[in-house]
């Protein structure tokens, strides 16, 4: 095959495949009589979205989710990173967690939904552990074989130099496992914010997922597919900032 | 025995590491290099007894805590009367029926996305022109969260079982894409110029030289597409049908039954696995061949 093509070509034939294979069909779908309901014309999309932005319930729809994403996360990252790190180092623990572990990464996070329903009632506290349970096996298994690929003879001469454990944790285990950490954290925020997102659909009053739901019943259209933009958008916003703080630890 | 395990690990499909398959190079770490002298049986029991520990001790605790009080039994029950439930369930409730209908559904939009996904890959790959026209749409459509599609699922199709597996298509379609275009791009450019010197013409060598080689990371894509069927089949059944285990699960909750719905995560979490399990077996005999 032909070599690629430069950088701007390639945009300018991607931005030609959106209007030829979507705005395109569109249009003429609309102008030939789809109702609105379906698919909403396109300046109805564009006046939505902008009384929508002024309005104000979008933004803070979008912030509810991104609150409850964001401490869901956390909490993941900080239960999951040392347990996978003490999983790592002490293979009697590993031995052990393992079973349980390959166990409960088969019970999808979605699954939960109902359990939190019952137990947490619509309260943010249900929300939180779904985002966390759905964040933290995604965390733990990298993490673990992270610290397995450590290279031994560091640890090793470090021990030799006369480190800790504190200090061989901090200056030879973390450096080497920073870079497949922040793989895994893109992968596990990206399964956190469907989560919230599943969560919100099936029982909540607020969020960007109730927001699309309740625009849903109400055969606003136009409203759902705005939500869908702005879910599409903070989604790709957080896989390009830990893509970027991937390529900075990286090699 | 360490042989097997060297088979285990130096897996001859060399599968390019995905954060979801982490877990598997985990299972040729193994003790018995260092094992002590004397018999067989006594490391191997020990070490069966350190892997059935913590599962035994988290069931205690489920037990201990749930038969605490009849307050806290009532929400989260013992597992003898989610196993009970269950078994109910299945023997004189719909429980099999939830589960083939959840099956079908997962099914039919794998079916559907796999297909368009790897023929839309495979087209992508012999076009640049085709690959950056069609970059466009899916790198626009791809951040979109498969549950986001749900609402306007069931505005277009209505509730039913079209919108849910519309959502399963979305869901798997992207990755099966991606992964497809990114396996056709990585062939050997010096394979398909040995091809093209030995007189193929294009489309043999798209049968003969592209697909072949295409196909570990087709069936990769293939792979983690499933279980991202399975979990969508859950979540879109809980809003969009009247059936399958999604609908199940939810319908628990509604009706206070904590442990049908627990026995509707463990049904879950089952049918995950063997799900994952035939398609691991697929992809070996596949790639063997």
């Amino acid at each position: 095959m032909s070599e690629p093509f430069p950088r701007w070509q390639q945009l300018l034939l991607g931005l030609a495949g959106i209007f030829l294979l979507m705005l395109v069909p569109w249009t003429i779908a609309v102008t030939m009589g789809v109702r609105p309901i379906i698919l909403p014309p396109l300046p109805t999309i564009l006046q939505t979205a902008a009384s929508l932005l002024t309005g104000g319930g979008l933004i803070s729809a979008a912030l509810v989710s991104l609150l409850r994403v964001n401490v869901g996360f956390a909490l993941a990252l900080v239960t999951a990173v040392p347990l996978g790190i003490l999983l790592g180092r002490y293979r009697l623990m590993f031995l052990a967690a393992e079973p349980s572990v390959e166990s409960f990464r088969f019970v999808i996070p979605f699954a939960w939904i109902p359990l939190a329903i019952l137990w947490f009632g619509t309260a943010e506290t249900g929300k939180i552990f779904i985002i966390w349970y759905a964040g933290f096996f995604v965390l733990l298994l990298p993490t673990i074989s992270a610290v397995l690929s450590v290279d031994r003879d560091l640890v090793k001469a470090a021990r030799t130099l006369g480190a800790g454990e504190f200090t061989i944790f901090r200056k030879v285990v973390l450096p080497a496992i920073l870079p497949e950490l922040v793989t895994a954290m893109r992968v596990a925020f990206a399964i956190c914010w469907i989560s919230i997102l599943a969560a919100e659909l099936v029982a909540s009053r607020a969020g960007l997922g109730y927001l699309i739901a309740d625009a849903r019943e109400l055969l606003q259209t136009d409203v759902v597919i705005v939500g869908m933009i702005v879910i599409g958008c903070i989604g790709a916003f957080y896989n390009w900032l830990f893509g970027w703080f991937e390529r900075r630890v990286g090699h | 025995m360490t042989t097997i395990d060297q088979n285990q690990t130096a897996d001859p499909t060399a599968l390019p590491p995905h954060p979801r398959e982490v877990g598997r190079p985990l299972e040729g770490v193994d003790l018995r290099e260092q094992r002590p002298a004397g018999p067989r049986w006594r490391p191997m029991l020990g070490r069966l007894a350190l892997r059935l520990s913590l599962p035994v001790l988290l069931l205690a605790i489920w037990s201990a805590v749930s038969l605490s009080s009849p307050n806290i039994a009532s929400v989260l029950p013992p597992p003898y009367r989610v196993l009970a439930s269950l078994w109910h369930e299945a023997v004189a409730g719909p429980l099999f029926l939830h589960i083939g209908a959840s099956l079908l559904r997962a099914l039919g939009g794998f079916a559907l996305a796999g297909s368009i996904g790897v023929a839309l890959g495979l087209l992508m790959s012999q076009s640049r022109v085709v690959q950056y026209l069609l970059a466009g749409p899916v790198e626009l459509l791809r951040p979109i969260s498969s549950i986001a599609w749900i609402p306007l699922a069931i505005l277009w199709f209505g509730l039913g079982y079209q919108s849910v597996v519309f959502v399963i298509a979305i869901s798997c379609i992207f990755i099966v894409l991606i992964n497809t275009l990114a396996a056709a791009l990585r062939i050997d450019p010096d394979l398909i110029k040995a091809g093209l010197t030995l007189g193929a013409g294009r489309w043999t060598l798209f049968r003969k030289v592209i697909v072949p080689n295409s196909l570990p990371g087709i069936l990769l894509g293939l792979r983690i597409a499933m279980s991202g069927a399975w979990g969508g089949v859950l979540v879109a059944e809980m809003i969009a049908t009247r059936q399958g285990l999604g609908y199940m699960i939810l319908r628990a909750q509604a009706a206070f039954r904590p442990d049908l719905v627990i026995g509707g995560m463990l049904v879950v979490g089952v049918v995950g696995y063997l799900l994952n399990m035939l398609f691991l077996q697929l992809q070996r005999r596949v790639i063997h061949v």
